[in-house]
């Protein structure tokens, strides 16, 4: 970045500068004495005063060129030294505002009485306001990275569109996001609007400068509703768990407030329970509904105090769930019969037997080929289950491993793995995988892989080289976790695919916004489509089976606002400009020493050539 | 200096030499020099009428018997004169230790004292700012001009004043003047020495020592914070061929000057480097004027 009028200079190494009135004065002193010359007392000077007059007048007019250039090229060398970083009157300015979830809760510096988001953007309105002549393209970090605008704007524009940003249900992911911006524009100055603290807050030698909105006047403190569920296990009257997380410093009390609803909607108020939280406390509470509605909304109640002390963002307050019992569905291409392997006991999902070479097989959106050859991949997310042995495919191949092996390394923080511990489980007698590239090999013993998963174009697959079923549930337990963990991971894909699709907005009683107009963005990074609530609500999914979807947002960085999750920009991202900067100023810099090197040697030769012509004349 | 100033052959060499006056003056004493006094002397000066009273002795006979009349022989008395000495001790003098300015014109001053006082003429030496002695006569009296001479270091410029006027008060008749000085100072301090010496009636001679960096000053350097030996003034020179030539030219005025004013006062001016040999300056150039011989 060198803009074309200065901005501010800054200086890496600053203390060089202050050599600067010191070799100033240093070189003045020397020439100084140089200029003052040899002191020598002579018998008389009166024929020397009627020379000086005549010959010291000129002489003080004269500028001292020598010590100038000198002071010149020690300047140049000390500023050199000091890494000089010209940031500042940029023509363009990218300006990316953290709209995060996090970006709903009250503002502390402000007394509670506006969001921080709104506090964030008069920041920026008063930032860009310094740079009236620039142009600037403004950047939101969620749900998606999106610029507003596709060039460069006005300070006029750039002004309105701030007015009009919203914070927005998803996490701010800055690091992804800048980094996205880095690429894309290395050399524009990046100005960062967010509520995370920045370790090292930017200095003005960075082309990314940090704008914290911090909590300056206390702790901040909010509670959430975490996640929903029911439970119809018991078999008699179904549960409905709750789990409640206090990112408060301080004790609370909350009341959770249930209402259900059929449908049509129309919810009716049918619990009420106080409750207490200790800091930083998870509480699950658990509500034995008697009559099971069709829709319920979960939802916090506070005291406006206890608001204000406690529970700075509202909108993660309120929690949705339907009550019907899922109804994903599953194609099973497999010679037993879903009974058989036990796929009627998972709760939540239905299984649907049928084959690879089936018509129907393009109704299903997840499949799962249990112990057959497969020749070629479905376009369906899969759990592929090795084919019995002796056979051989793309994906397996017959290499029969004793009757019992054990896992010598796994994925502890995969998602399919969670909750499994392979430490003491032996697989049964299994064929070796042979994953593709495209998949990541999540279990694995001394003999090859496992337990793969991938993503190719949408879909998503599973490859497992050992038997997951029959699903017995408690009685195999870690399989069990792990086939729930496998068909959850697969099916809750299916959304995502049909994002393409039309969505209803069921019921929405705060605001009349419809899901349509929300704009749908564009990933920088991957360039797929994506969905994106506007905020928890239940929606109708309209498809050849219309089910209803309840859309609820929690995350748990978000929600804790109690807790200082810092910022932590890469040195390459700050490095990269900096090091673009200080070269190119540097370089400048050298250019000048050298020039300014030869103009010493070109008035020195010639002062000497001229002083020998002198002498030559004189002689 | 002193044991090569008494060596025999260098007092036998400036016994040999001789002060010259131009002009006559009357003289107290008996001594080497035509004065102004008709009586008795070597040298036939003119006939007068003899008149009563007159010596006899001094008719010329010859003369009555050619012209039938009584004349007497007059001649010119000789005598002596006085001579004042004027050494220049001021620092300028003795700046730099090493051009042998003051060596030069204190041997001098010691010379035309022994001189003067060796053809009977009576001395007196002032060295303003130190000492000035009264009319001094005997050529042993160059033992005590010696030694004032070499007790010499610098001259109080407070004193210079008083001592040029007492030195001038003890001068009962005109003389003889000599100013032995490198002259480098203000030219009206110098044009009011050669008054006073006027209104003495003093036929004066100045002899101007210099030495070779009076003229062609400061050869070596470039840029020099010259300080005035005298007055302690400073001032800051660059010096380049320029300046060399400007000096030159000033210094040339100077000496114009200088011409100037002790011609108007009928003074002659002499001008020795300091590096010349002094017996041959004697014997030469100031004979050359009139002041030696």
């Amino acid at each position: 970045m060198i803009p074309g009028l200065l901005g501010s200079i800054t200086f890496s190494a600053p203390y060089f500068l202050f050599g600067i009135p010191l070799i100033a004065g240093g070189l003045f002193w020397i020439y100084k004495k140089q200029r003052e010359g040899v002191k020598i007392i002579v018998p008389s000077t009166i024929i020397w005063r009627n020379l000086a007059s005549e010959f010291q007048a000129p002489r003080k007019q004269k500028l001292p060129w020598r010590y100038l250039l000198d002071l010149l090229i020690c300047t140049i060398i000390l500023l050199a030294l000091s890494n000089p970083q010209i940031i500042g009157k940029s023509e363009k300015y990218s300006i990316l505002i953290d709209n995060s979830f996090s970006t709903f809760a009250l503002d502390a510096n402000s007394g509670f009485s506006r969001m921080t988001l709104t506090s964030l953007i008069e920041k920026a309105q008063d930032e860009i306001e310094r740079f009236s002549n620039s142009t600037f393209k403004i950047y939101l970090s969620s749900p998606k990275l999106t610029a507003l605008t596709s060039s460069f704007v006005p300070e006029a524009e750039a002004q309105q569109l701030l007015a009009k940003i919203k914070s927005s249900y998803s996490q701010d992911q800055l690091e992804n996001r800048i980094k996205t911006i880095r690429a894309y524009e290395k050399d524009i100055p990046l100005l960062i609007f967010t509520d995370r603290s920045h370790p090292v807050i930017s200095s003005k030698t960075d082309s990314i400068k940090v704008h914290r909105l911090g909590s300056e006047t206390g702790k901040l403190n909010n509670i959430t509703i975490s996640g929903a569920s029911f439970d119809f296990s018991s078999g008699k009257e179904p549960t409905l768990l709750v789990t409640i997380n206090s990112f408060s410093h301080n004790f609370s009390v909350v009341n959770l407030q249930i209402e259900s609803s059929d449908w049509p909607v129309s919810l009716s108020s049918s619990r009420r329970i106080a409750l207490k939280l200790e800091p930083f406390e998870e509480k699950e509470v658990k509500v034995t509904l008697k009559n099971l509605a069709k829709i319920y909304r979960l939802s916090l109640d506070l005291e406006p105090k206890e608001r204000l002390a406690n529970n700075l963002i509202k909108e993660d307050d309120v929690h949705w769930i339907i009550s019907a019992r899922p109804t994903t569905s599953f194609g099973l291409v497999s010679t037993k019969s879903i009974e058989e392997i036990g796929l009627n006991q998972v709760p939540g999902y239905r299984f649907v037997k049928t084959t690879l070479n089936s018509p129907e097989l393009k109704n299903f959106s997840n499949l799962i080929v249990h112990r057959e050859f497969l020749k070629n991949l479905p376009v369906q997310n899969t759990l592929v289950i090795a084919p019995r042995s002796k056979k051989q495919d793309n994906y397996f191949q017959f290499n029969r491993v004793g009757e019992e092996t054990s896992a010598t390394s796994w994925s502890q923080n995969d998602r399919l793995l969670r909750y499994v511990q392979f430490n003491n489980f032996k697989f049964p007698a299994l064929n070796m995988l042979v994953p593709p590239d495209w998949s990541q090999s999540l279990v694995s013993n001394t003999h090859g892989s496992l337990l793969a998963k991938g993503t190719l174009g949408k879909s998503r697959y599973v490859f497992s080289s050992f038997e997951l079923l029959p699903f017995e549930g408690k009685h195999a337990a870690e399989l069990s976790i792990l086939m729930l963990n496998i068909l959850q991971w697969l099916s809750e894909n299916s959304a995502e695919r049909s994002s393409a699709a039309t969505y209803e907005r069921v019921y929405n009683p705060e605001s009349q916004q419809s899901i349509q107009s929300y704009p749908e963005h564009i990933d920088l990074i991957t360039n797929g489509s994506y969905f994106a609530a506007s905020e928890p609500a239940i929606l109708k999914y309209e498809s050849t089976d219309p089910k209803f979807i309840a859309i609820n947002y929690f995350n748990r960085s978000e929600s804790n606002i109690a807790d200082d999750n810092p910022l932590s920009i890469s040195p390459e991202d700050l490095k990269t400009s900096l090091e673009t900067n200080s070269l190119s100023i540097k370089n400048y810099l050298v250019w000048s020493l050298v020039a300014l090197f030869l103009l010493e040697a070109i008035f020195l030769t010639l002062k000497t050539l001229l002083a020998r012509k002198t002498t030559l004349k004189a002689g | 200096m002193e044991v090569d100033f008494f060596s025999p052959s260098n007092l036998r060499q400036l016994s040999l030499m001789k002060l010259r006056a131009q002009r006559q003056f009357l003289g107290n004493r008996q001594g080497l020099h035509r004065s102004l006094k008709r009586g008795h002397g070597i040298e036939f000066y003119d006939y007068r009428q003899y008149e009563l009273g007159d010596n006899p002795r001094q008719i010329d006979w010859g003369l009555y018997g050619r012209s039938d009349k009584l004349y007497i022989k007059r001649f010119q008395e000789e005598r002596d004169i006085s001579l004042l000495i004027i050494l220049d001790a001021s620092s300028s003098m003795f700046t730099p230790a090493e051009s042998g300015k003051w060596d030069f014109a204190s041997r001098l001053a010691l010379s035309l004292a022994y001189i003067g006082l060796y053809q009977q003429d009576k001395v007196a030496i002032c060295i303003p700012g130190v000492k000035s002695t009264p009319l001094m006569s005997g050529p042993s009296s160059i033992h005590r001009i010696a030694k004032i001479i070499n007790e010499v270091k610098e001259s109080n410029p407070k004193n210079w004043e008083y001592d040029l006027n007492r030195a001038l008060a003890t001068l009962k008749t005109p003389g003889l003047g000599i100013v032995i000085s490198d002259c480098l100072m203000e030219l009206p301090s110098i044009d009011s020495l050669a008054m006073k010496l006027l209104k003495k009636n003093l036929e004066a001679s100045f002899i101007q020592i210099l030495s070779n960096e009076d003229q062609n000053p400061l050869k070596d350097y470039t840029d020099v914070l010259a300080i005035d030996s005298e007055n302690n003034s400073s001032i800051n020179l660059h010096i380049n061929d320029d300046l060399r030539e400007k000096y030159s030219e000033l210094f040339q005025e100077h000496q114009s000057y200088l011409r100037k004013i002790l011609n108007k006062c009928r003074f002659n001016l002499v001008v020795a480097n300091s590096e010349d040999n002094l017996n041959n300056f004697i014997a030469n150039d100031l004979a050359k004027i009139g002041i030696t011989q």
